[in-house]
């Protein structure tokens, strides 16, 4: 049963189990998405996402348990939709002086606990999962640590699915990062 | 016999400190040559006396006024690395007080926000009014607070608070100058960025926060002045097109004139000659009058209905400032910024973003960027979804202006960690001859044209004044 400190709508839909062809067809598709963001494959990652995406990690505070969402409902971290997710990816990959991602950070994407559901949209389906963020710069031995929940929209498209939405609910109240140049 | 730790208002400060290894603190500012010695970066000595001497004697923001506006709201914040309550009292006035039990130094308040009229540390159940007032121990009869100290002796340190364009300030140096005066002309500025219209400025949400593996002056150094930086660290702006080259100046962004004031900045850019505002690109500005202009093109997170707030608020000359070369950027003297600014996007529109900053320091080499991003009160709700969208797109962690300060800010750092980097030196010898263009309205230290070193030198000499107790 989920507190009032829920900070996320709980699905309502229909849960996809894990045995369903759905439920693989789905994680194989965060996968992919993981790899190319490991990789640094930007443009194959934007080819990903809808054109009506919404892309946002809310503000979060520490507060007395029961008092209601840790997350802000207006301040984020970052919201994006396709044309500043766009700009960004085009500076990273078209420019010559993008410096937070040149020399590139090395980047591992661990996604895991997905639990999909039905939506009222046929062919929408709600993807919650887990992120774990490393990122590694120069020859610096610390990490860039980052985890998250994640609530996707993910929309059946002629190959595979498109990003609709996506919201990181980041553990961190004060990121412990340098900046966010990259994407999970 | 009393402890032997000085309290903070006692700190001897007429001299310059000298460091462990018998250097003066003075000897690391060369004046002549307008270098600073790197060490200042990485020195944990240094560190410790920024803290001792600078951040609890200078105004340091600390929230914006709708963060807490029904009697009872808190929010935690820093002064230095000391937590603070920063809380509405029931009479609506705004009070500061350090959040560190009286009895045996437990955190008291442990939510980031919330609502309280009382707080009880959850240690031993000493209790305290948000203000600091010390309330009580419990079980009176055992008297648990003894009757050494009085209850008075017992109140949590408090802050004085003032406040500016609806933003908090705290100062724990009971002698310092007030906000107002150590401001002092940078007002006259600043005030076309944050306190334009009548409903004034409110706030979206809590401050965004970050963590900088770097010292926080390199980020103070460079809000105190950097704005040739552009041309170079933030120069995939301008291979995206999204700073104009067009005009007779040729670099984007540096026409324009400083105002300084006591290591406080602000920099005025100059929309004649760059063209940089889409909206205004190829017209013919110089017929335009300056409420033409304002109407044509209204400042950041502004619309065209408010602009007549702007000329009853504000005298002719300002007006014909806000118009001609609007403050965009600046920093309060140490460790606060504020940006207004358009971002031109691809699609012919103009994002805003509009943010107060305040570098908190973490450690001689972390410090954590506290952000917030501010709309006007009386914006419609498309406006104020461009302040809050934009202000998160250019500045902020994943802002695609500030990621790439936020990576060499680091590198900084690193350098100042060898033994020969931490000798390096931090160079400010581009110098303008002060000098006010023809007819300049506007007071403080004025420095026309492209910006040069002046006034990051001045932060550094202001720091140097405050660590050694000659200011
Ligand atoms: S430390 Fe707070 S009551 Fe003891
Ligand atoms: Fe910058």
């Amino acid at each position: 049963m989920p507190t009032a400190d829920t900070p996320y709508k709980e699905a309502t839909g229909r849960r996809v189990r894990a045995s369903e062809p759905l439920h693989g067809d789905i994680v194989e598709h965060l996968e992919d998405e993981a790899q190319l963001l490991d990789e640094d494959d930007l443009m194959g990652w934007i080819q990903l996402l809808a054109e009506d995406l919404v892309y946002r990690a809310p503000i979060r505070c520490f507060t007395e348990r029961g008092s209601g969402s840790p997350f802000d409902e207006e301040a984020a971290h970052f919201e994006e939709n396709a044309m500043t997710i766009f700009l960004k990816v085009m500076r990273l990959t078209q420019t010559s002086s993008a410096w937070a991602e040149n020399p590139a950070s090395r980047t591992r994407r661990i996604v895991s606990n997905v639990r999909v559901h039905e939506t009222d949209v046929d062919g929408e389906y709600r993807v919650d999962s887990s992120i774990l963020l490393l990122r590694s710069r120069y020859d610096d031995t610390h990490y860039d640590l980052l985890s998250g929940r994640r609530v996707d929209c993910l929309r059946r498209a002629d190959s595979g699915f498109r990003l609709a939405s996506r919201t990181i609910y980041f553990d961190q109240t004060a990121l412990g990062v340098s900046n966010l140049a990259v994407y999970l | 016999m009393p402890l032997k730790d000085v309290p903070l208002k006692d700190v001897p400060l007429a001299s310059s400190p000298v460091l462990a290894d018998g250097v003066f603190l003075d000897e690391l500012f060369d004046l002549d040559y307008r270098e600073v010695s790197m060490r200042v970066l990485s020195d944990p000595e240094i560190y410790q006396l920024e803290l001792d001497r600078l951040f609890p004697r200078t105004w340091n923001i600390v929230a914006h006024e709708d963060e807490i506006r029904l009697p009872g709201d808190y929010v935690l914040r820093y002064v230095g690395e000391d937590e603070i309550v920063v809380s509405r009292a029931e009479d609506g006035s705004i009070t500061a007080a350090l959040n560190v039990c009286t009895h045996r130094g437990a955190r008291l308040c442990r939510y980031e926000k919330g609502n309280a009229l009382r707080f009880t540390c959850p240690y031993h159940a000493w209790a305290f009014r948000p203000d600091g007032r010390f309330l009580g121990a419990p079980i009176a009869r055992e008297k648990m607070h003894g009757e050494l100290r009085s209850k008075e002796e017992l109140s949590l340190q408090s802050a004085r608070v003032e406040q500016y364009a609806g933003m908090i300030f705290v100062n724990f140096d009971l002698d310092a100058p007030s906000l107002r005066d150590t401001l002092g002309p940078m007002t006259w500025y600043w005030d076309l960025m944050f306190d334009r219209t009548s409903a004034g400025m409110t706030v979206i949400g809590p401050p965004q926060r970050f963590t900088i593996r770097a010292n926080w002056k390199t980020a103070g150094e460079q809000f105190a002045g950097d704005i040739f930086h552009t041309l170079s660290l933030h120069k995939s702006m301008q291979e995206l097109g999204m700073l104009s080259t067009d005009g007779p100046v040729q670099e984007p962004a540096m026409a324009g004139t400083s105002a300084a004031h006591r290591g406080s900045f602000v920099r005025c850019f100059d929309v004649e000659e760059e063209h940089y505002l889409n909206a205004l690109k190829g017209r013919d500005l110089k017929s335009l009058s300056a409420v033409e202009r304002l109407r044509m093109q209204p400042p950041p997170g502004m619309s065209v209905d408010m602009v007549d707030q702007i000329v009853q608020k504000f005298s002719p000359e300002q007006v014909e400032m806000l118009a001609k070369r609007p403050p965009q950027v600046g920093s309060f003297f140490p460790n606060i910024g504020g940006i207004v600014m358009h971002q031109p996007l691809p699609d012919g529109t103009l994002g805003a973003f509009i943010s107060w900053r305040t570098w908190v320091p973490k450690g001689p080499d972390r410090f954590e960027v506290m952000s917030w991003t501010v709309a006007e009160r009386d914006s419609s709700p498309e406006l104020r979804e461009n302040v809050r969208m934009f202000t998160a797109a250019t500045f902020g962690v994943s802002g695609f202006v500030e990621s790439d300060d936020s990576d060499i800010w680091p590198l900084q750092q690193k350098s100042a960690r060898g033994a020969l980097g931490r000798r390096q030196k931090l160079r400010y010898q581009t110098i303008t001859p002060e000098g006010k263009p023809e007819g300049w309205p506007g007071p403080g230290d004025i420095y026309d044209g492209f910006p040069k070193d002046n006034t990051q030198w001045a932060f550094w000499t202001e720091y140097l004044g405050h660590l050694t107790g000659r200011l």
